[in-house]
């Protein structure tokens, strides 16, 4: 069991506004934790995508809300990140360029996959069509292992 | 065509039929519940209406109807017709643009565009500068005749439409060819079309879009995923296809919407957020021992002589949920002996005797304390030299757990951790003793 935060600093003026989203995004994640998981193996990993897709949807409400939409401070911002209601490290990847879409930070993480490249989403789906094409078979990949994603490149 | 009769049960449960107007009541079963007969449901089906009249030559008009029919009304004997019998008026046709009516007629049948209004008047213009002209023309030299001789198939195209359209593409081959040629003009019509209207159309559609918004009281500090099931009831949601467009133009919305005075924000560095952050990220890796919280609530708690552990509950019942002791301690039973054996110390001894208590205990373990000290001298070394205020209780139990932590209490030293005599002091004090103890080795 993780340690119990007694410290926590209240929110910053104007989290009333975001608040109603933010729970319905936490009502959406426990959704999912209640949901009967399915009993095939091959799709044991599918609470899981749930999950991190509303993760990845949470983190770029926050992203869009500061960087976008300037509808939050700074102060806000930065007490939203600390307190976890986005994931700061994917948000950093977001502002470079070529990881505008990008999934969850495992998808590019070179050494934890089998071959030592990144995930099969971050190919284009044009670039995947032009491979079969030329194989002269459909497009295979429809969701990846790691986070359920269909394609995160950014020209997609 | 209404329902005439209703059925009720009688008393007796035998069914009678009551009907509506007469208002007789029978046994009998009717032979239809409904005004007229047979049918039980009203025809789907329904008589085009006319949705644009053009006016040619000598009172006809061309009508075009709302399915797209085509066809001709003469207006002095309120004729209507298949066929264009005035030659003057087919004449006159056969000279105007084809492809506008073709446009005309795709309107009609429901084709999505808001120029229609502005092709009609511009088709009526049309018309009337070409009576003028005609009349000018045949003034002078009978020219129309041989204008329209050299495009015939235009006239006789128009004149076949009606019938192919009506009668469910009639059998004609030539007609069918005609007729599908016409199909095909049609179909392109909407895509070559589409791009050039709809750049004249991008901001009506923004502006419808962004009303809807406002309509249903969209929430600009939301996010799309949310508020679109608000509004995508609404007909004008899908004016606009694509999902992702419309979602810009919500986060367009909600920009504007927010009004803020855009002076440029500084960016923030996520990686290395602030000093604070990355040290609770360490922080979080402190794991508290399993009786750490519930014997902090107990040190917290009011104790007379004659409490037990139900007391010690009922009392902190918010702290039990905030600490999660549940997850703690998963068995009750095991709070309660643990508990219990706490309270004997608290009610039996004072503070000064429960640090003896403390000091004692350590002292037995002291060889398994030393060895694990051995590995981890120099961390602790800067962490007993760390200050803790005296008054940030935050501050006071994180040190502890980094104590606890490296004597390896939750690793190899279960014993003691387990052992009540080893929460018998509260945070603060714990730690100041542990730290005496731990600097008298280092």
């Amino acid at each position: 069991m993780p340690r119990i935060r007694t410290n926590k600093k209240s929110a910053p003026e104007g989290f009333a506004k975001i608040e109603p989203t933010l729970r319905e995004f936490e009502l959406q994640l426990r959704e999912v934790e209640q949901s009967k998981s399915s009993k095939l193996s091959s799709r044991a990993n599918e609470e899981l995508w749930q999950i991190l897709r509303i993760c990845h949807e949470r983190s770029r409400y926050v992203y869009t809300l500061f960087y976008k939409r300037h509808a939050i401070s700074k102060q806000l911002y930065e007490w939203l990140l600390r307190e976890k209601y986005a994931d700061k490290l994917l948000i950093a990847k977001w502002k470079k360029q070529g990881y505008e879409k990008l999934c969850c930070m495992r998808c590019i993480q070179t050494s934890e996959s089998a071959h030592g490249n990144s995930c099969i989403c971050r190919v284009p789906r044009a670039q995947l069509e032009l491979e079969a094409q030329k194989a002269g078979k459909a497009v295979g990949f429809q969701q990846c292992v790691h986070c359920g994603c269909r394609g995160c490149a950014s020209t997609d | 065509m209404g329902r005439l009769w209703t059925t009720f049960t009688a008393p007796s449960g035998e069914k009678y039929y009551y009907n509506l107007r007469t208002k007789e009541s029978t046994w009998k079963r009717p032979e239809s519940f409904y005004e007229d007969g047979g049918n039980k449901r009203p025809k789907l089906t329904r008589e085009p209406e006319p949705f644009y009249a053009i006016p040619l030559v000598n009172d006809w008009f061309l009508v075009i109807d709302d399915i797209g029919g085509k066809y001709y009304f003469d207006s002095s004997t309120e004729e209507a017709s298949w066929t264009l019998e005035d030659p003057e008026s087919a004449e006159l046709l056969s000279t105007i643009d084809k492809n506008k009516i073709i446009l005309l007629v795709a309107i009609a049948r429901g084709y999505n565009t808001n120029v229609g209004d502005r092709v009609y008047q511009e088709v009526i213009d049309d018309l009337k500068a070409l009576r003028k002209g005609s009349a000018v023309e045949e003034e002078g030299e009978q020219e129309g005749e041989q204008e329209s001789e050299s495009i015939p198939s235009e006239s006789e195209e128009e004149e076949k439409r009606p019938s192919g359209l009506i009668a469910g593409y009639s059998s004609s081959e030539e007609e069918e060819n005609e007729i599908d040629s016409d199909v095909e003009k049609l179909n392109n019509l909407g895509d070559d079309d589409l791009p050039k209207e709809n750049h004249e159309d991008e901001s009506q559609i923004r502006n419808d879009f962004f009303q809807l918004l406002q309509r249903h009281q969209c929430d600009p500090y939301s996010t799309w995923s949310i508020q679109a099931r608000k509004i995508q009831e609404d007909p004008l949601f899908y004016r606009i296809t694509d999902d992702s467009i419309r979602e810009s133009m919500f986060e367009e919305w909600c920009e504007k919407a927010i009004n803020r005075t855009t002076n440029p924000q500084d960016l923030v560095d996520e990686d290395n957020l602030d000093d604070d952050s990355r040290e609770e990220e360490e922080e979080d890796e402190l794991e508290p021992l399993p009786f750490h919280y519930l014997a902090h609530i107990v040190s917290k708690a009011n104790i007379t002589p004659s409490t037990i552990f139900q007391d010690i509950k009922d009392q902190n019942k918010a702290d039990f949920k905030k600490y999660k002791i549940k997850q703690f301690v998963k068995s009750k039973s095991q709070q309660e002996t643990f508990v219990s054996k706490l309270l004997f110390y608290y009610k039996k001894f004072t503070l000064d005797e429960r640090k003896e208590i403390f000091h004692d205990l350590l002292e037995s373990h002291s060889r398994s304390i030393k060895k694990n000290l051995e590995q981890e001298s120099e961390s602790m070394r800067s962490t007993l030299s760390e200050e803790a205020g005296s008054n940030d209780a935050y501050a006071i139990e994180t040190k502890l757990l980094k104590m606890e932590n490296l004597i390896g209490l939750a690793r190899d030293m279960e014993e003691l951790a387990n052992d009540p005599k080893y929460y018998v002091l509260g945070i603060k004090d714990k730690m100041i003793e542990l730290m005496h103890y731990l600097t008298s080795y280092i």
